[in-house]
């Protein structure tokens, strides 16, 4: 699609979370996930790029 | 008695001057000029040139938006029944100007409009699906076949016949569709293609892929304690009740919402309409797409700089490429303007 910075989420139904999870394991997650995606902000692309949440 | 023709040209085939006169101001002249004199002999005697509006293309680059209604009004003061803008040819500036003339034109006077563009020119990019472009060569060099297509599509609309398929009549394809019966079944029709392919023999597909362009990706955030994020999504949440009516999928809008205050997106306030995937989840806690939860406590911890306080949403549920672009600039637009520096942008 041509975005430059692409990060893959847990799923089209809960992108950033997990209703299988208890409350707090699923905040983490969502905290990984978007901490992740802050860090791409910082990172020198020159083409699409997709990430992992590593 | 002969329909009413208005030509609009640039300063340099209206014949005022080159670069230099590119700020002219439009100016009205009573006759054919330049290749308008080629294009009355193409329309012959069924159509009559009733007057040529010629404007410098810096003027109409820089200036549009008192310089269009000076056309559309020199134009309507000849009572024409059909404008014909051009041929640009590659020209992109010239290119834009007929695009947006003939656009304003439809709209003003709701008469048709034909024009002659390079498949490249900007112009031909988001053109006006009312505007018939023909296409041209990338120069002048094609003037004569460019402008006899525009005559003969011009005198068509001008009669009221239909025009059949643009790569038969030789214009640049407006996304209209027409259901028409055909022979052969498309089963047939498409093992025939794929044999085709498998021969390694031309086709032709019926189906129009969409273009998806390239982004070019912005500088990396250097510091990410400096700067004011913003929040985007297309995941389809809205306010409880969707007062604005942000539709499930073809969305023809996006909303913008403050979250000033908020900690957290509550599932009493805000819920999800996108009719694309299944959205309970986020209808029970839509920070599953809008992460305001962990993006507010962040900004408390002074972790990024500023959480602006606005969220771009609509459904990217079935949108077109096209209304997609064209929402994407409005959007980038807005975030432009609210000082932000860097997005996150959700997409289910």
């Amino acid at each position: 699609m041509g975005v430059p910075r692409v990060l893959p989420g847990i799923s089209v139904t809960h992108l950033l979370g997990n209703p299988a999870l208890p409350l707090a394991d699923e905040r983490e997650l969502r905290e990984r996930l978007t901490a992740r995606a802050l860090h791409m902000l910082t990172a020198e692309v020159r083409k699409p790029t997709l990430f992992s949440v590593a | 008695m002969a329909y009413r023709v208005v030509h609009y040209l640039n300063q340099f085939f209206g014949g005022i001057g080159g670069e230099e006169h590119a700020g002219t101001a439009p100016v009205l002249r009573p006759t054919p000029v330049g290749p308008g004199i080629l294009l009355q002999q193409c329309l012959g005697p069924e159509a009559t040139i009733a007057g040529t509006v010629i404007c410098g293309d810096n003027r109409m680059a820089e200036r549009a938006e008192d310089t269009l209604p000076e056309v559309v009004a020199m134009v309507r003061s000849l009572e024409p029944d059909l404008l014909i803008a051009g041929p640009a040819f590659a020209a992109g500036r010239y290119g834009l100007a007929c695009a947006m003339v003939g656009a304003s034109v439809r709209r003003a006077l709701g008469i048709p409009v034909v024009t002659g563009l390079s498949p490249e020119n900007p112009g031909a990019e988001g053109l006006d699906s009312g505007v018939i472009a023909v296409v041209t060569g990338d120069t002048a060099a094609s003037s004569r076949p460019a402008v006899e297509g525009m005559a003969r599509i011009g005198l068509k609309l001008l009669r009221g016949e239909p025009l059949g398929p643009a790569d038969v009549e030789g214009y640049l394809p407006t996304g209209r569709r027409i259901n028409e019966f055909g022979d052969v079944t498309g089963a047939d029709r498409m093992v025939e293609m794929l044999v085709r392919r498998l021969r390694r023999e031309p086709f032709t597909s019926e189906v129009v892929v969409p273009r998806f362009d390239g982004v070019i990706p912005a500088p990396p955030v250097r510091d990410l304690r400096e700067i004011v994020l913003g929040m985007v999504t297309t995941s389809g949440v809205v306010r409880q009740g969707n007062p604005e009516g942000v539709e499930s999928w073809r969305a023809t809008k996006w909303v913008r919402y403050s979250l000033a205050g908020l900690d957290r997106m509550s599932a009493e306030e805000y819920t999800c309409v996108h009719g694309g995937y299944d959205n309970r989840h986020v209808r029970a806690d839509p920070n599953r797409t809008v992460p305001l939860d962990v993006l507010r406590d962040w900004e408390k911890q002074g972790r990024i700089g500023r959480l602006h306080p606005m969220l771009w949403s609509t459904v990217g549920n079935v949108m077109p490429v096209e209304w997609a672009r064209q929402r994407g600039r409005e959007v980038a637009q807005e975030l432009r303007d609210a000082g932000i520096q860097a997005a996150i942008l959700t997409a289910t």
